[in-house]
């Protein structure tokens, strides 16, 4: 049985007026436990409305959640235990944080979970190792750091919930690149010495293409192509035509293509890309 | 006339502090660079190396605490000039959200000339062209919160193109939209560079935003440590790893081709130029 499963999930925004547009179109998904799982998709392709739906923040006009088999909007207290086992940081997090410290703000999700000051207090300071927090930031107002460090607490917020499932919307997103892989890999680090599911949104087949262990390409509300990055990265042709970007070295191998040259296309970092080139040149009998 | 649009010379400037508190470090520190009118220079640093200051400095938002900014030959300092050097210079910020006055987009297109007191007819002439400039003119009369990131940014530079400015400053325009919006912000500031001669200044954190600007400066640490052709910087792969930043993908590719014995080209830089160098070598065999 999958950690969390969505059966011909719909959603319909604006059901009943003139601006209906529906957001999700039967999407049925599968996460395992452990998995880091990246969703991509350009804006509009409903990837946000899909993961507010995963802790139940959206009801399906049709179709199912599932977490642990069980529907998540069958009883009140389904979704509520929905909401603490599956943890969503949204995008921009470091615009929620509303405390006057650090540590307040990371552990307002651990009290709403009723848990005693002492087990808060462990959750808090796990959850702030993860992210990097130094000791020395726990008293400051959050409001004194860096974007990047506000990010990192408003991530650790989330994560201090420990829930079964972590769910990230655009984590990474305008942040400069030494942020961007300290995020990711903070978030990969957290993965693996947790053995929890991770769920990243985003839009840059970049971030995600050496982390996740599954892609699901998202178009107009539904699922277009799901597999291992390599998989995925087999078609990428078809990531361009969905609007979006695929890494540079893959654009290279990609205009190869076009121009007649048999290459593969399922190429996304530096060593693989030196074998694929240097092999077509070797046939070529250049490189000697 | 000079031939440069703006001048920092020798340019230092930190943010104040807290009454009680200790000074702040410098964010700008002794910088002088001289942009030259019909230049595309990229700016790249990671964040907090001081390059959206600069962006600030060059149209007096803010004032050097020593040295001077020129634009134009006005010094940003003298308060009675602050008009004409907005006028000249204008600034695209990173998130259209704060940008954007209006509740129509061409009203919003019209804020800033307006301001300057541009007759309606000429006003009329101006927003329609800045907005065919951005190729936003169809959506004239939508309403800008119904635009997409790519769509409010170009309408924030249109805005900016109706004032008529020689130069624009843009402080990671890009930075939060996708790829899409990004595109389209990038090909719509190379076509105002191209077509209409404007100066460029386009500050970035994306390596093969940069890698087609005529010019690239790299700020660490509040001073210039790099400045040249995109070739020459991004030749200089170690250091900008040292300081966070690095090369074009495409770059770094064409250095491990190059050290296998493909004789790729010095200074391919773009995914497009790698391929199509690859594709000569092909030919030739």
């Amino acid at each position: 049985m999958a950690l969390l499963e969505t059966q011909n999930l719909t959603y319909i925004y604006g059901e009943g007026t003139p601006f209906r547009i529906a957001a999700l179109q039967d999407v049925n998904l599968s996460v395992e436990k452990g998995e880091l799982v990246g969703i991509i998709g350009h804006t509009g392709s409903g990837k946000s409305t899909l993961v507010q739906h995963l802790n139940g923040l959206l009801k399906p006009t049709e179709g199912k959640v599932l977490l642990n088999g069980e529907d998540i909007h069958a009883s009140k207290s389904a979704t509520r235990a929905a909401r603490f086992k599956v943890g969503l940081c949204f995008q921009y997090p470091e615009y929620q944080l509303f405390e006057s410290t650090v540590y307040k703000d990371i552990s307002f999700g651990p009290r709403n979970m009723g848990l005693t000051d002492a087990e808060i207090r462990e959750h808090v300071l796990r959850a702030a190792e993860f992210v990097g927090i130094k000791k020395e930031w726990m008293e400051k107002s959050p409001f004194d750091l860096s974007g990047g460090e506000k990010r990192r607490v408003a991530i650790a917020g989330v994560m201090a919930m420990e829930p079964e499932i972590l769910i990230l919307d655009e984590p990474a997103a305008g942040l400069d690149p030494r942020g961007r892989a300290r995020v990711l890999g903070m978030i990969e680090n957290y993965r693996l010495s947790t053995g929890k599911t991770v769920i990243i949104v985003s839009h840059s087949m970049d971030d995600i293409a050496e982390i996740a262990s599954k892609v699901v390409v998202m178009q107009n509300g539904a699922p277009v192509l799901t597999g291992t990055v390599g998989e995925v990265f087999k078609s990428a042709e078809k990531l361009v035509s969905v609007g979006l970007d695929v890494p540079q070295l893959t654009r290279v191998f990609l205009r190869l293509k076009a121009a007649g040259v048999d290459v593969r296309t399922d190429i996304y970092t530096l060593p693989e890309a030196k074998r694929e080139l240097l092999r077509l040149m070797q046939e070529r009998g250049r490189a000697q | 006339m000079s031939e440069n649009i703006i001048e920092f010379q020798n340019v230092s400037f930190r943010y104040e502090a807290d009454e009680s508190e200790k000074p702040l470090p410098l964010c700008v520190e002794n910088v002088s660079l001289n942009i030259k009118k019909g230049d595309f220079v990229a700016v790249l640093g990671h964040n907090g190396s001081g390059k959206s200051t600069l962006a600030k400095l060059s149209n007096s938002i803010l004032i050097p605490e020593s040295g001077r900014v020129l634009v134009d030959g006005m010094d940003t300092a003298d308060e009675s000039l602050s008009y004409d050097i907005r006028r000249t210079v204008g600034v695209v910020f990173q998130n259209p959200d704060n940008q954007i006055v209006a509740s129509i987009v061409e009203e919003d297109v019209a804020f800033g000339p307006e301001n300057l007191g541009v007759p309606p007819d000429e006003l009329r002439r101006r927003v329609d062209d800045a907005l065919k400039a951005v190729g936003m003119y169809e959506y004239r009369h939508h309403e800008p919160h119904k635009l997409s990131g790519g769509q409010k940014q170009r309408v924030a530079i249109a805005g900016m193109i109706a004032m008529l400015p020689e130069c624009i400053v843009l402080d990671e325009p890009t930075a939060m939209l996708d790829p899409k919006g990004r595109k389209e912000v990038m090909d719509t500031v190379r076509r105002l560079n191209r077509e209409r001669g404007m100066t460029v200044v386009f500050i970035t954190h994306f390596m093969e935003e940069a890698a087609t600007a005529d010019r690239v400066v790299v700020m660490d640490n509040a001073k210039i440590l790099l400045d040249g052709t995109p070739q020459a910087v991004f030749s200089k792969a170690e250091l900008l790893k040292k300081i966070g930043l690095d090369v074009p993908k495409a770059a770094a590719l064409a250095a491990e081709l190059r050290a296998n014995g493909i004789p790729i080209r010095d200074g391919v830089l773009t995914a497009d130029a790698l391929a199509d160098n690859i594709l000569e070598l092909l030919g030739d065999a």
